[in-house]
C-alpha cells in the first residue's frame, strides 16, 4: 500500500522538524551522555590513572551522595522552583538525629524514621512559604538555608558529634561494599529509580510535570498547585534528611557546618541533567547523569592537579552552559507553540 | 466596570446554539460566569432545572459543563494522551495505567475522526491540533454542555469542517453545543439557534432560520453612545507611510496600503483577524514579515522597534500594562524614556530637563497627576496618554495606536479622540489606529480599513462608511483563499 511506503519519511520528518520541542528535550538528555564520555577520554588521555577502578570508584561514591539529593531537587525544579536549604536540611538532620540518639538510645533503632520526620517538617516549611506565602522560591529557600543551618549551630554549641556516637549499622553502611561498589552507590541507584519511577507513574508525579509545565492550565485541569507544590518540597526535604544520615556517617565526626554549601553542586547536577529551570521537563535520570558529570569534573581536575579555583570556574561554566542549552531548548518548545502564543496575545 | 447586565436565556438540550455580538458584547465574561471562572454578581444558571454556581471550571467539568477556550490551556511538555486525561488518570491501584491511557486518548481521537498521535508532545501540536486535544479532553460521558469559544478563529477551512462535524456528532448524542463565534458562514451552516449579546446585555434569542445575516448584523451594532464626528478642514498632504504586500505566514497576507501626513486610517476587523500583528509588523515586531515599507517615500527595513523609532515610526501597544508604561516609574521616568539620549550631557541624564519635558507633555495632553507620581497610581485613561507621550516627545512622523481607548470611560475617549485629531491635523502625524469600537472608527478616522482573516477585504472613505458595511467586511470570509492556512 502507498500509504506505508510514505509513514516512514512522515514520522521521520515528525520526529525532526514537526515535534522540534520534543526532539530537542531527546538530543538534550544524548548531549550530557557526549558530554560525559568527552571528558572521560580526555581525563583518561591526560592521567592515565583517572580510568582505574579505584578512581572509578571514588568518583562513583561522591556522585552517589549528589545525585541522591539532586533527585529531590528534581521534585522541586520540576514544578519551577528551587530548593536552596537542601545542603541545611542535610546538616540539621546529621547533627541534630545522630545527636539525639546519642543522648537518648531508646531512639537508636528509630533514626531513619526521626530524619524523616524532620525532613517531612523542613521541606513542608518551604512549601509552605513558597505555595501559601507565595514568596519566590529562591528568596523563601534562601531565607530557611540560613534559618535551618543557624539552628543547627546554635543547637550545636560548638560541640561535635563523634564517630563513637553513631549508631554501629550506619557507621558499617559507610564502609560496606556490595558487589565491589560501595553501598551508597547502590542506595543512589535504587532511590534514583525509586524517585524516578514514582514521579513516572504516580499521579503526584504526573502532576508535579503537568504543573511544571503551565500552571495555569493546571488550575483549568482542577489541579492544587498549593499540594503539588509543597509534596514536591516534602519530598526533596525528606530525601536531603536520609542523605543527610549517610553523609554524616561517612564523615564521622559531624560538626554544624556538614554539607555546607552542597545546594550549589545539587543545583548544578540537576541543571546539567537537563531539568529545565522552568519546569515541566526534564528527568531524574537525567539529574543523576549530572552528578556524575560534576563529579568527574570534581575528580578529574584534582588529579591534574589544578587548583581549588579552576575547579569552581570550570563547575560554573559547565553550569551555565547547560542553563544556556536548556534555553535554547525553550524557545524551540515556545517557536513550536509559537502560534497559539500571539494568540494570547490577541485575545 | 459591569460586562453583564441582565442576561437571561435558556439553552435547549441536543441543539447547537450560537452566541454572537461584537468584540466586547460580554460573550467570553458570560462563559467565565457559565463555568465558574467568575462568580456574577447577582443571578443564577440552572442545569436541568436545578440552580448551581460552580466555583471552579472543574466543578462545571464534573457537572457535565465544559469550555474550550480560544487560547488552548495544555501542558506543552507533556504528550496529547496526558494532557487528555491529566487530572483524571486511568489507573491501576496506585498507579497511572500509561497503557491504558494510551489507548483510551486513540480511542477517544479516533471517535471524534481527529488524525493526531496521541504519543506527540503537544508542544509540537499546530493550534488546531491543540483545540482538537482540548474538545477531546472535554468529551466525556457526562458531557451535558460544550462551549466553544471562537474554535475556528485560527483553523483553516477544512480543519473547520472538521470541527463542524464533530459539533454536529454532539448534538446527536444530546449534548448542547455552545459554539462562539462573529463568522456569519459557520453560524448559517451550524446554528438551530441564535443569541445576540450586545454591550454586555442579551438582545435577543431567537431560531436560526427567523434571522437573516442583515438582522443579526443590526442587532449586534445597535447601540446608544454617540461619540461626534468633527469635520475637516485641512487638506491631508502627501503618503507619510506606505506599505505593499505585507506578508506573515499563518497571520496575515498581502497588506497594502497608504497613509498620508495629516490622516487618521482606521482599522476595523475582529479580535484576532492580524489587524495588531500587522502593526506590530509596521514597527519592526516580526523579522519574519516580508513585503515593503516606506516611511516618506524611503523603502526602511523594520528590523526593530528601535530602529522604526530612528524613522520616526512609533507604535503604542493595546495591553499597555504589559507593553505600553512601565507601572513602578515616574511620569517624568517614563516618558523620558525613549528620550534619555537628548536629555543627556555628558552621558548623565539631566533631571531638569526631564522634569520640563514630561510636565510640558503632560499639559499637552492633560495627564492627571503629578510629574513625580508613579505611573501606577494613574487610572487606564491616564496611562494611555502617558504611553502616548512618552512616544510623542520623540517627535514621530508615523503613529500606529492599536485600540487607544480599549477600557477607558467615555469622557476621556472624547479627549483622547481630540488629542489624536489635532496630533494628525496641526501635527501633521501620519496615524494609524486599530480599533474594535466601530463608532469610534467612524467618528476619528478619515478613512478605514478592514482586514479580515488576514486580509485586507475594504478601504472605505469615511464619507461612506457605516457600521453595517464595516461588519460586513469584516465577518466576510475573503473568497475561501485564507491567509490563516
Amino acid at each position: 500500500m502507498t500509504a506505508s511506503v510514505q509513514t516512514v519519511p512522515e514520522r521521520l520528518k515528525e520526529r525532526l522538524q514537526i515535534s522540534g520541542g520534543s526532539a530537542a528535550l531527546r538530543i538534550r538528555f544524548m548531549g550530557v551522555l557526549a558530554f560525559q564520555a568527552l571528558l572521560m577520554v580526555v581525563f583518561t588521555a591526560l592521567v592515565p590513572r583517572f580510568i582505574g577502578w579505584g578512581n572509578v570508584q571514588s568518583i562513583l561514591f561522591t556522585a552517589a551522595i549528589l545525585a541522591m539529593v539532586a533527585a529531590g531537587q528534581t521534585l522541586v525544579v520540576l514544578t519551577g522552583n528551587l530548593d536552596l536549604s537542601v545542603g541545611s536540611i542535610m546538616g540539621l538532620s546529621a547533627y541534630v538525629v545522630y545527636d539525639l540518639a546519642s543522648q537518648a538510645p531508646v531512639l537508636k533503632p528509630y533514626v531513619v524514621l526521626v530524619a524523616i520526620i524532620f525532613g517531612v517538617v523542613l521541606g513542608a516549611i518551604n512549601g509552605f512559604l513558597v505555595a501559601v506565602l507565595e514568596i519566590p522560591s529562591i528568596v523563601a529557600t534562601l531565607g530557611t538555608l540560613s534559618v535551618y543551618r543557624g539552628f543547627v549551630s546554635f543547637y550545636a554549641h560548638a560541640r561535635e558529634v563523634s564517630v563513637g556516637e553513631l549508631p554501629q549499622w550506619a557507621r558499617h553502611l559507610a564502609s560496606a561494599n556490595w558487589l565491589g561498589v560501595s553501598a551508597y552507590v547502590w542506595l543512589a541507584v535504587a532511590l534514583v529509580l525509586l524517585v524516578g519511577f514514582a514521579l513516572r507513574t504516580l499521579p503526584w508525579g504526573r502532576k508535579i510535570y503537568a504543573y511544571g509545565s503551565n500552571p495555569r492550565a493546571a488550575y483549568y485541569y482542577g489541579l492544587s498547585s498549593r499540594r503539588i507544590v509543597i509534596g514536591a518540597y516534602i519530598g526533596a526535604g525528606v530525601i536531603a534528611a536520609l542523605v543527610g544520615l549517610l553523609l554524616g556517617a561517612q564523615v564521622g565526626n559531624i560538626n554544624s557546618l556538614l554539607a555546607d554549601g552542597i545546594e550549589l553542586q545539587v543545583l548544578a547536577a540537576v541543571v546539567i541533567g537537563g531539568v529545565s529551570i522552568w519546569g515541566g521537563s526534564g528527568t531524574v535520570y537525567g539529574a543523576a547523569m549530572g552528578a556524575i558529570v560534576l563529579a568527574t569534573i570534581n575528580n578529574g581536575l584534582v588529579l591534574l592537579g589544578v587548583q581549588e579555583f579552576y575547579r569552581l570556574i570550570f563547575q560554573g561554566a559547565a553550569i551555565v552552559a547547560a542553563v544556556a542549552v536548556d534555553a535554547l531548548v525553550q524557545r524551540r518548545v515556545q517557536s513550536a507553540t509559537n502560534r497559539r502564543a500571539i494568540m494570547e496575545v490577541t485575545s | 466596570m459591569r460586562a453583564l447586565t441582565d442576561v437571561s436565556f435558556d439553552f435547549a438540550a441536543g441543539e447547537i446554539h450560537a452566541l454572537v455580538g461584537e468584540n466586547g458584547a460580554g460573550k467570553s465574561t458570560l462563559v467565565g460566569v457559565i463555568t465558574g471562572l467568575i462568580g456574577p454578581d447577582s443571578g443564577f444558571v440552572e442545569l436541568d432545572g436545578k440552580p448551581i454556581r460552580f466555583r471552579n471550571p472543574l466543578e462545571a467539568r464534573a457537572a457535565g459543563v465544559t469550555a474550550v477556550f480560544q487560547d488552548p490551556n495544555l501542558f506543552p511538555h507533556l504528550s496529547v494522551a496526558e494532557n487528555i486525561f491529566t487530572g483524571n488518570y486511568p489507573r491501576s491501584g496506585a498507579f497511572v495505567d500509561r497503557k491504558a491511557m494510551a489507548r483510551e486518548a486513540r480511542a477517544k481521537l479516533d471517535d471524534l475522526g481527529f488524525d493526531l498521535d496521541a504519543d506527540r508532545l503537544v508542544a509540537g501540536l499546530t493550534v488546531a491540533e491543540a483545540q482538537f486535544v482540548e474538545i477531546a479532553r472535554a468529551v466525556d460521558t457526562g458531557l451535558k454542555i460544550l462551549i466553544l469559544d471562537e474554535p475556528t478563529s485560527a483553523l483553516t477551512p477544512g480543519e473547520a469542517e472538521k470541527l463542524y462535524a464533530v459539533a454536529r456528532k454532539l448534538k446527536s448524542l444530546g449534548t448542547t453545543v455552545v459554539w462562539i463565534s462573529h463568522r456569519m458562514e459557520e453560524i448559517r451552516v451550524l446554528a438551530d439557534t441564535i443569541t445576540v449579546l450586545r454591550d454586555g446585555g442579551h438582545v435577543q434569542t431567537s431560531p436560526a432560520a427567523e434571522l437573516d445575516d442583515d438582522a443579526m448584523i443590526r442587532l449586534m451594532v445597535g447601540r446608544s453612545v454617540v461619540l461626534n464626528q468633527v469635520a475637516r478642514t485641512e487638506p491631508v498632504g502627501p503618503p507619510r507611510l506606505a506599505v505593499e504586500h505585507l506578508s506573515l505566514p499563518g497571520v496575515f497576507d498581502d497588506i497594502s496600503f497608504e497613509v498620508a501626513e495629516g490622516e487618521i486610517v482606521g482599522v476595523a476587523g475582529l479580535v484576532g483577524s492580524g489587524r495588531s500583528e500587522i502593526a506590530q509588523g509596521i514597527f519592526g515586531l516580526s523579522p519574519r514579515m516580508t513585503g515593503v515599507v516606506r516611511v516618506g517615500g524611503a523603502q526602511v527595513k523594520p528590523r526593530s522597534p528601535a530602529a522604526m523609532a530612528d524613522h520616526g515610526v512609533v507604535y503604542l501597544p493595546e495591553d499597555r500594562d504589559a507593553e505600553g508604561v512601565i507601572s513602578s516609574l515616574s511620569i517624568a521616568a517614563n516618558i523620558s524614556l525613549p528620550s534619555t539620549r537628548r536629555l543627556s550631557r555628558f552621558g548623565f541624564m539631566q533631571s531638569r530637563r526631564e522634569r520640563e519635558l514630561a510636565s510640558q507633555q503632560g499639559q499637552a495632553l492633560r495627564i492627571k497627576g503629578h510629574v513625580q507620581d508613579p505611573v501606577s497610581s494613574l487610572s487606564g485613561g491616564n496611562r494611555q496618554k502617558v504611553a502616548l507621550a512618552r512616544w510623542l516627545a520623540t517627535d514621530p512622523r508615523v503613529l500606529l495606536l492599536d485600540e487607544p481607548t480599549h477600557g477607558i470611560d467615555v469622557g476621556t475617549k472624547a479627549q483622547v479622540h481630540d488629542i489624536m485629531r489635532n496630533l494628525a491635523r496641526e501635527g501633521r502625524m501620519a496615524i494609524l489606529m486599530i480599533s474594535s469600537d466601530l463608532l469610534e472608527v467612524i467618528a476619528v478616522s478619515d478613512r478605514v480599513l478592514v482586514i479580515s482573516r488576514g486580509r485586507l477585504t475594504a478601504d472605505i472613505p469615511i464619507s461612506e462608511a457605516s457600521q453595517e458595511r464595516i461588519l460586513a467586511a469584516a465577518t466576510r470570509a475573503s473568497n475561501g483563499k485564507d491567509a490563516v492556512a
